[in-house]
């Protein structure tokens, strides 16, 4: 961070203090270094150069930190990501100076050098820099430069190409292409696929993958009385005709777009709209929409074309995608927030559409995969040239601006109509509310015996620094003024009125009372006998018109002699001080009003009520306009192109203030045949470019990731296992061939997903049995040797037993207790405000989850407080793209399911249904298996069940059922799919 | 500021900690996770003798940081700065940080200082409970962080970034070194922040979710000081025989199945859980401390109660073994204004209850293998924003450690002369880290986690151990 420090003397003198060298030196460097020269150097550079800096900037101790070394003159000429160290002669121009100076970098990071040692650097710099150490070699600390030729040989990188169907043994096997690709790499190893699942556990297991929900006991009935091929294929139609599809997969996709409904982060805003691009996602997923236009969408939608308003606002809602990440909104630089930003966006797209960990390359070039830092810079000033952010919520937290959807021209103009007539209305009662405290503070004045002597905050005399508001609507005279909760007990406020005679008065004292006040408002009277102090509240309206709190009555001496002080010690929240009133209680006769003012006071009563009646009208017309009040114009999360559109600089080492090359707006290199794309149109952002790029058929990646992350929800691990990176770092594909047959078949196949899934549980594949062959042997230890074909489990010779995600868990509890609420759709996150949750604490039980029966897609997603349930079942987080989620076991997990509320629920309404089916107790069991599980009890389960239901002999009951069923709900099979 | 140094793997540098993470995430083992985090701490030696953690002779087995969240004034408590009183109300000599609201004029501690210990060292009035213990303190007055806002230095306080979503500190602990109680978790915050990142600063991110803490509590308060989901309405008996019917249930799936790691975990998770029914709420319950113990902790008086109870019961989970116990304030200390009411009002509720907490560890011995560690996010501002108030301060602060493996009774590094910057032997938030997981054995340039093709650590690519300051 740069900043300046008291100067030390030693810094600023010497300079001065090597002064009557300098002259000579310059020439002397020309001829190379003196003897003298040479010597200071010795005795008291090189020294210091080694206590000081090799630690980190030396060969010997093998860093370079910054790429800088300081061992050697080539090292500091050639300099590090900053540029040449030292100019020779130049003492303010040398980096190695302005940084020991701790003008910018700061170094020695951990502490400045003693002036003395400042002072000798300086001199050294200052006399040339003669330096005898030449010898080094630097290519050790120098970026290498990617060789693409090679780097694009890398398989991710080369087009995916259809490949001829293998050669295999077991003709009568396979039901299509997927199952000889994978049936081949299975006999390679002399193994054999595994049976196939019973009807009932495919159905299931189809049930679950494509719509998160069980089968009911009558599709199972179904299925299972005619499990014929052709059945199958019309299960598999039905489940991805029904809406659960899009509910279900939808999710995937969230995961991987960080999808949630509030920031999270630093401050935590709610994001009222976001849920807008959920609903996008579903209803895309639903209507089988091409995965390439999906990404376009998402990327670019705004600058798309459309056709009618409802295909516009899809366009923009779909790029709330680049919108919905967690940012740290306080973050006070700016320029950092902005790159910020940039940076996750550029992360997000690349994980999420190309399998890329782009992010790598903000600071130096990846390490692994041929990615320049160059290529991020050249995405970077596309993102820098869209707006996704835009001005503070308060001050230095950002916040971005909602987007109008297009609605008919009538809508919006009858919206123009009402907001203005609506102001109209509020114009007209302000300027009556004006008229009426005009004429009543007249009245006031010409009235003391009603009004008697009403001393203005403005009259009262202050200590400490008061503010002055008008924010709360009822004062007396201008305003009010507040302690703003600060300077405690240093702040007063005394009230001193001229009183015309001495006597007993009512004091009263006129606040704005509300919540956010303090509790114990020290108040204290000066009266004729001494003086009395009080505490009051003002987190409540005062009594009288809601402004004026009576103090008691006191008596005071005539003139000026008695006062009311305000104070604020120790105070529990705004002090506020309007007016003090003291109403004499037997007003003298002399104060007598005369005739015309008797009259005046008439005219002016008369008045205040006219004013009254027309202002208690015109507020009557406000309330039942406001009633007709037509919706709001909807609103969404979405980027827009920047104003300003412009190339990035290199930021070296991901700095944000240090800027280095400018980089033309483009693409990967690595993807490209030669350079780096560029784009066409450079008067755009380039993100309607950057879609068109990604979403090509010509894009090694986009096709074989998406491809690749279908296959994982299905088969329980992507050929590719690292679904989220396909680079150097990731595993390599275990069907290589595979994928990329099924890669081009898709882009062939107009980038469908439906019939991609179609054709992947329709294959014998996916349809075995999760226990694994006869031929691999369910011996654990020969399971564990080396000489196992399979020993990594890969060549899918059976299924792969899986939990159920988190919400397949929760839904399935709520289908099978007849609870599930299918409504679709709608804003999560009404109830909260625009932060979710504050420093305090969380808003969300006003989102009543614990209530909530809807399908779990549409909970909300607060950041920072995910349901409990979908986070300890291990819900994707999402301040991270989330391509495979983890499944954890853990003791939390077990405690929720023996003794949460939800669960005990979910069972006893279950174990209700069931009990209302039959009274017959194997008939009940037979239903529940059935119910939750999909299958009926084996003889040994009905035995045990009846002998836990029935224990000691008695009838079973609610409770016994009850506790059964909650048994089931926990059981791993109910969780998971064999 | 460090000058990063890559340490993006050679992928060569895949430790055995990583590979037997894997192994145990994957399959092969019949325990729960958790359970076997705990192992592998406790018997690591005999089962895993190539095991490389802890990476050196660990000089504390557990950590209790005490979070003053809002941030504590460093000037007005440990880093006294005479020149600072004199030139009360004077201009600031230099320039003050970007982004702030404070003016630069410099305004005096509003609280005396005076030496105390053997040691000597100054501490303000603020805190005369504390002062007390000054001999067995670190105090380290060169500390600096990132972040200008709140959110920003709490999460850099808790997780080592500022901008992204990263394991945090006890999470990261608990990844290497696990529990030392299979009955209980290795991470356990007591009534942690809501906002400013909230449950961010004790997540396990990318770690996995068995890392991040248990909660007890939220904000500061302590409330019922349970853990969710831990009481089963059922009588024990019958809790029971639920469990052993389930029990049966899954192991007769186990057996179908030809053997499952993940149902086997799960078998095994059930026990733990009910296990941890038994043993949770016996550790919790601090009804069964003397009275005398209580009252070190100020438990029983209006002030210090909340504060006592919370200290009290970091070290029944201390005594237990947990790994690493955060107790939060609350954000209480953020005194832009009001500064003197405010921090009188901090002080006097958390001062004795730290002061009871260094006296019942060293009493009961538990001092020497446990280190204390007392800080917030940054500290605040010689300057003055409004007429009491002061800003925040990231440039320089202070924070203390005591006992298990730091020296006693000294002071560590120095800001300027008004208490600014922090400009002598400075300590990064990142070096922090980088001692506080040396004093446990873990080497933090090896404590790494591989996620998205890197391998990550909690000091990034900075940190370095203070080794000054070690015993």
């Amino acid at each position: 961070m740069p900043r300046s420090l008291p100067s030390c003397p030693l810094l600023v003198v010497s300079p001065l203090l090597v002064g009557a060298l300098l002259l000579g030196t310059r020439q002397l460097f020309a001829a190379g270094p003196t003897p003298q020269q040479l010597e200071f150097f010795e005795q008291q550079v090189r020294p210091l150069l080694v206590k000081r800096c090799y630690e980190c900037h030396s060969a010997d101790a093998g860093t370079a930190e910054g790429g800088l070394r300081l061992d050697s003159r080539d090292g500091w000429e050639t300099g590090g990501d900053s540029g040449a160290a030292i100019e020779a002669g130049n003492v303010a121009g040398s980096l190695l100076i302005t940084a020991i100076r701790y003008e910018g970098l700061e170094m020695p990071p951990d502490g400045r050098l003693p002036a003395e040692e400042v002072a000798i650097l300086e001199r050294w710099v200052e006399m040339g820099a003669p330096d005898p150490r030449t010898a080094a070699a630097m290519d050790a600390t120098r970026p290498q430069s990617i060789d693409f030729d090679e780097a694009r040989q890398f398989w991710s990188f080369q087009p995916p190409r259809r490949h001829d169907v293998p050669q295999i043994a077991r003709h009568d096997w396979p039901q299509s292409d997927i199952d000889r690709f994978v049936l081949a790499r299975i006999e390679e190893v002399g193994l054999a696929p595994t049976d196939d699942a019973d009807p009932r556990t495919w159905l299931r297991r189809v049930t679950f993958d494509l719509t998160g929900l069980p089968p009911t006991p009558e599709e199972l009935k179904s299925f299972q009385h005619n499990p014929s091929e052709e059945a199958r294929h019309r299960v598999v139609d039905r489940l991805l005709a029904s809406s659960a599809f899009g509910e279900h997969w939808g999710r995937h996709w969230l995961d991987v777009a960080r999808y949630a409904d509030t920031n999270g982060g630093d401050f935590n805003a709610t994001f009222k709209s976001a849920w807008r691009y959920r609903d996008y996602v579903i209803a895309a997923l639903n209507a089988d929409k091409p995965f390439d236009q999906f990404v376009r969408e998402q990327l670019a939608g705004d600058l798309l074309e459309w056709e009618s308003d409802e295909e516009r606002a899809e366009h923009l809602v779909a790029t709330g995608f680049l919108m919905v990440g967690c940012k740290m909104l306080s973050e006070r630089d700016k320029e950092k927030f902005r790159m910020d930003v940039v940076d996750e966006q550029i992360d997000t797209v690349g994980r999420a559409f190309l399998g890329l960990t782009l992010g790598c390359a903000r600071c130096h070039d990846h390490k692994f995969d041929p990615l320049p830092t160059a290529d991020y810079y050249a995405l970077a000033g596309i993102f820098q040239s869209t707006e996704s952010f835009r001005g503070e919520s308060q001050k230095y937290v950002s916040t971005w601006k909602e987007v109008e959807l297009p609605v008919p021209a009538e809508v919006k103009a009858a919206l123009d109509e009402y907001q203005q007539q609506t102001s109209r209305l509020q114009a007209s009662i302000a300027g009556l509310e004006a008229e009426q405290k005009s004429l009543s503070d007249r009245l006031t004045a010409l009235n003391p015996q009603e009004g008697g002597i009403i001393v203005d905050d403005s009259q009262a005399k202050l200590v400490g620094n008061w503010k002055k508001s008008t924010y709360s609507p009822r004062y007396f005279g201008e305003g009010y003024i507040h302690n703003d909760k600060q300077g405690l007990g240093e702040k007063s406020a005394t009230f001193t009125p001229t009183l015309p005679h001495a006597g007993e008065y009512e004091v009263r004292f006129a606040f704005a009372g509300s919540g956010g006040r303090a509790t114990n408002v020290p108040v204290v009277v000066r009266h004729a006998t001494g003086e009395e102090r009080l505490t009051v509240d003002q987190t409540k309206p005062a009594p009288i018109d809601q402004l004026w709190l009576s103090l008691g009555k006191f008596t005071f001496e005539k003139g000026r002699a008695g006062s009311v002080t305000v104070e604020t010690s120790d105070t529990n929240g705004y002090v506020l001080a309007d007016a003090m009133q003291f109403l004499p209680t037997d007003p003298p006769a002399e104060t007598e009003p005369t005739a015309g003012e008797k009259a005046a006071m008439a005219r002016l009563r008369e008045q205040i009520a006219d004013v009254g009646a027309q202002l208690d009208a015109a507020q009557l017309h406000l309330k039942e306009h406001q009633a007709a009040e037509p919706p709001p114009i909807p609103t969404c999360m979405a980027v827009r192109e920047m104003e300003t559109i412009a190339d990035a600089a290199i930021r070296i080492r991901g700095e944000v203030h240090r800027e280095g090359e400018i980089i033309p707006r483009g693409f990967l290199t690595v993807l490209a045949e030669d350079q780096r794309p560029q784009l066409k149109d450079t008067s755009q952002s380039g993100r309607l470019e950057l879609a068109d790029w990604v979403a090509s058929a010509d894009n090694p990646l986009t096709a074989r990731v998406i491809v690749n992350r279908v296959w994982q929800h299905l088969f329980g691990r992507g050929i590719v296992p690292t679904v989220d990176n396909f680079g150097h770092l990731g595993q390599m594909p275990t069907h290589p061939e595979l994928l990329d047959t099924l890669a081009v078949e898709f882009v062939d196949d107009g980038w469908s997903l439906k019939r991609l899934i179609r054709r992947l549980v329709l294959s014998r594949t996916y349809g075995l049995s999760s226990l694994p062959p006869e031929s691999a042997g369910d011996d654990e230890s020969q399971a564990a040797t080396s000489e196992h074909p399979d020993p990594a489990d890969e060549l899918l010779t059976h299924a792969r037993r899986r939990r159920l995600p988190a919400e397949s868990i929760r839904d399935a509890m709520l289908a099978v207790s007849g609870q599930l609420d299918r409504q679709a759709g709608g804003s999560p996150v009404e109830p909260l405000a625009y932060l979710a949750i504050g420093t305090s604490g969380s808003k969300s039980a006003d989102l009543k989850i614990d209530e909530n029966r809807r399908r779990s897609i549409y909970l909300p997603m607060v950041r920072n407080d995910l349901p409990e349930m979908l986070r300890l079942f291990d819900i994707a987080d999402p301040e991270l793209v989330t391509g495979r989620r983890p499944v954890t076991n853990v003791p939390a997990q077990a405690l929720y399911l023996m003794n949460s509320p939800f669960v005990a629920t979910a069972a006893s309404e279950t174990a209700a249904r069931i009990m209302d089916s039959t009274t017959d107790d194997r008939q009940r069991l037979d239903r529940a298996y059935v119910l939750l599980l999909s299958r009926e009890p084996t003889e040994t389960e009905r035995e045990r069940a009846l002998h836990f239901l029935t224990a000691d002999g008695e009838q079973s009951t609610p409770q016994t059922w009850s506790q059964f069923v909650h048994i089931l709900l926990a059981s791993t099979e109910f969780r998971m799919l064999d | 500021m460090n000058q990063p140094k890559c340490d993006c793997p050679s992928t060569s540098v895949v430790t055995d900690l990583t590979s037997r993470r894997a192994m145990l995430q994957s399959a092969a083992c019949g325990f729960g996770y958790l359970a076997f985090a705990g192992m592998s701490a406790a018997r690591a030696g005999e089962t895993h003798p190539s095991t490389p953690l802890p990476h050196l002779v660990p000089r504390a087995k557990r950590v209790i940081f005490l979070f003053m969240h809002g941030g504590p004034s460093h000037v007005d408590t440990f880093d006294y700065k005479p020149r600072l009183q004199k030139d009360d109300g004077k201009e600031l000599p230099f320039d003050k940080a970007a982004n702030i609201d404070a003016v630069p004029k410099l305004m005096g501690s509003p609280w005396k200082f005076a030496r105390h210990g053997e040691c000597g060292q100054w501490v303000s009035e603020l805190l005369p409970h504390t002062a007390k213990c000054v001999d067995d303190l670190c105090v380290v007055r060169s500390m600096h962080s990132r972040g200008q806002s709140h959110g920003q230095a709490v999460c850099m306080l808790h997780t080592g970034t500022d901008t992204l979503a990263r394991p945090s500190v006890g999470a990261w602990i608990s990844y290497g070194l696990g529990t030392e109680n299979e009955n209980l978790p290795a991470f356990v915050s007591i009534s942690p922040p809501a906002g400013h990142g909230g449950p961010r600063n004790y997540g396990a991110a990318f770690l996995p979710a068995a890392h991040q803490a248990t909660t007890i509590g939220s904000s500061g308060k302590l409330d019922e000081a349970g853990i969710r989901n831990l009481r089963n309405p059922l009588p024990e008996a019958d809790q029971r025989r639920s469990l052993d019917l389930l029990q049966a249930i899954n192991r007769d799936h186990l057996a179908r199945t030809g053997g499952d790691a993940q149902i086997e975990g799960a078998i095994e998770s059930f026990e733990l859980a009910y296990r941890m029914q038994r043993v949770a709420p016996h550790v919790l319950d601090i009804s069964q401390e003397s009275e005398a113990t209580q009252r070190l902790y100020g438990i029983g008086n209006k002030d210090t109660d909340n504060f006592g109870r919370q200290c009290l019961l970091a070290r029944r989970l201390a005594e237990a073994g947990v790994r690493y116990i955060q107790v939060s304030t609350g954000y209480t200390w953020d005194q832009h204004g009001g500064l003197k009411a405010g921090h009188e009002k901090n002080c006097r509720q958390t001062d004795l209850p730290t002061a009871g907490l260094l006296r019942d560890l060293k009493a009961r011995g538990l001092l020497d293998d446990t280190l204390v560690i007392w800080g917030g996010e940054f500290g605040r501002t010689p300057i003055v924003q409004g007429s009491d108030g002061r800003d925040h301060n990231p440039q320089g602060f202070t924070i203390w450690m005591a006992g298990g493996g730091v020296k006693p009774g000294i002071a560590y590094g120095e800001t300027d002369e008004y208490g600014y910057y922090s400009v002598q032997d400075r300590v990064h938030m990142h070096d922090l880290h980088a001692t506080l997981l040396h004093l446990l054995g873990v080497d933090h340039e090896r404590l790494t986690y591989r996620y998205a093709g890197r391998d990550f650590r909690l000091t990034d690519v900075y940190g370095r151990v203070v080794h000054d300051i070690l015993a």
